[in-house]
């Protein structure tokens, strides 16, 4: 019996993280922002799908998110690292209730822009660049409770 | 295992990457057809246990076609050329400033009589065109305009954010005067990279409705040059040629001098003075100049004290068949004096004196 208990346990365990996995999804979106004049006549900046992209083209990722599960999320953090052969937009990273850091090391550390710094070969440190970023992190500094939907999003510039 | 060494290897390839694409300095820009995709993955916990991290859709475009052309002119100041010389040229660059390569089209455009073309701060203005131009692209065997060499009529397969020489030639004719002005634009238009050795077909920019995920649209990225408008597939510049030569203007005055009434009488026994000047009013030296005169009738040749500053002076005594390099012992038998001058410079002039007895 007490073996019988074990093994449950251990089941229990494992699958306690399985039924979590598909309570916060996420889905991604690439797009660009198009310029149109609406039926008013007026200019107007519409958000589509990035099919037409050439170098210098910037191009809006958004991530949205959605808690599926009964329980609400805590410690959400969502990180993206910027697509090769693309610069991050400096300011353009957006979430609403988010910390938003930056890794210029492959996401091994994150920080506020003003505290990343590359050390030159001669010794000399500056201010990162945006386009040396590698990854962006989101955190939620609140939890996502059931039903709730987020949107984190940054622009990156095709090089 | 895996949950552990996944972030490592996840962390390690994305600094692999960042390294890459530091060094990657494409002004082209990336290639097109490359893929780009983006993956979010997010964290979180329930209940304060970590819950597996969820990785987001991966969301994929293709990198589309840019067509971009530069066309600048490499000459710094307008090309000075001389009437009658063949195979002058205009020098310009053309560089491919799209991603990806590209066949491209030349032509050369007369400009209108009027227009003008600035280089530094003078202003030029065209007032003729030739009976018809060439284009030709530099092979790269050896620097300039090599007739033999540069034949191409156009760019074949330029890869991306490189660049080749191309020249407008032609052929000066001789009778353009000094300070004439031809205009010429260089316009190079982007092709469809054609069969070996044929120049490809015009491409036509994919229409904007056009949203498929998995094309490579074609877009028009071009400046407007100085002969098209942007987004055309096309870009231009211009350089000019302007005719220098030399324009002799050639003046003959006399004085006279008799030995005992003094100055200003031409009667038997005065001297004439003939003082010829010859200036150069072009913007060229002129070379080889030669000035032939007469001793006139019914007076003897008495002296030829001038001929320009270093001149050579000759004698002729059988109206100008034959010469001679020093002044022949029988005065009365000069017919003709004959002055050589090596060069004139342009805004310069020189002089050719000899005098005369009236019989």
């Amino acid at each position: 019996m007490k073996k019988a208990l074990t093994v449950l346990f251990t089941f229990a365990i494992i699958i306690a993280p399985l039924v979590a996995f598909a309570a916060v999804e996420i889905t991604s979106q690439a797009l660009v922002e198009v310029e149109t004049v609406d039926e008013k006549g007026e200019k107007v900046v519409v958000r589509e799908k990035a099919t037409r992209v050439i170098p210098g083209t910037d191009v809006v990722f958004v991530n949205a998110y959605l808690n599926k599960g009964q329980e609400a999320a805590d410690n959400v953090v969502i990180v993206n690292p910027i697509p090769e052969h693309m610069d991050y937009v400096e300011g353009s990273a957006l979430g609403e209730e988010t910390a938003i850091t930056f890794s210029i090391n492959g996401g091994q550390q994150f920080d506020a822009p003003q505290n990343l710094t590359v050390t030159e070969p001669d010794g000399t440190s500056r201010p990162a660049k945006a386009e040396e970023y590698t990854h962006i992190r989101w955190q939620r500094t609140s939890p996502l409770p059931p039903g709730q939907t987020g949107e984190v999003e940054f622009r990156a510039r095709l090089r | 295992m895996k949950t552990r060494l996944t972030p490592f290897l996840t962390a390690l390839a994305a600094v692999a990457l960042a390294l890459f694409g530091a060094g990657q300095a494409m002004a082209g820009g990336t290639p097109s057809g490359t893929p780009i995709s983006n993956t979010a993955v997010l964290n979180y916990v329930v209940n304060s246990i970590p819950q597996d991290e969820v990785d987001s859709n991966e969301v994929t475009f293709l990198v589309d076609k840019k067509v971009d052309v530069t066309v600048e002119r490499q000459d710094v100041s307008i090309v000075q050329v001389t009437p009658g010389a063949l195979t002058q040229v205009l020098t310009f660059t053309v560089t491919n400033t799209g991603n990806d390569s590209q066949d491209i089209a030349l032509a050369a455009i007369a400009q209108a009589d009027g227009l003008g073309i600035t280089f530094g701060e003078t202003t030029y203005t065209d007032n003729f065109n030739f009976a018809s131009v060439s284009v030709f692209v530099e092979s790269g065997e050896e620097l300039g305009y090599q007739e033999d060499q540069d034949t191409a009529t156009f760019i074949k397969e330029l890869a991306p954010n490189t660049s080749v020489t191309v020249y407008i030639v032609a052929n000066i004719p001789l009778d353009r005067a000094n300070n004439d002005v031809a205009i010429y634009a260089l316009r190079a238009q982007v092709r469809a990279v054609g069969a070996p050795g044929v120049l490809g077909a015009e491409l036509t920019a994919t229409h904007p409705d056009n949203v498929a995920d998995d094309v490579v649209d074609i877009l028009f990225a071009d400046a407007a040059g100085t002969d098209d408008g942007p987004n055309t597939a096309m870009h231009s510049a211009r350089s000019a040629f302007q005719v220098i030569t030399a324009t002799m203007d050639v003046t003959k005055e006399q004085s006279f001098s008799h030995p005992t009434l003094g100055n200003g009488f031409a009667i038997p026994g005065a001297t004439v003075t003939y003082t010829i000047t010859i200036a150069n009013d072009g913007s060229a030296p002129a070379t080889g100049l030669v000035l032939v005169d007469s001793i006139p009738d019914n007076t003897t040749y008495a002296s030829f004290p001038t001929c320009g500053t270093a001149g050579d002076k000759e004698w002729s005594t059988d109206n100008a068949v034959s010469w001679v390099d020093t002044e022949p012992g029988d005065l009365a038998t000069i017919t003709h004096i004959r002055c050589s001058i090596d060069s004139i410079a342009a805004a310069a002039s020189a002089t050719v004196e000899f005098t005369v007895t009236i019989d």
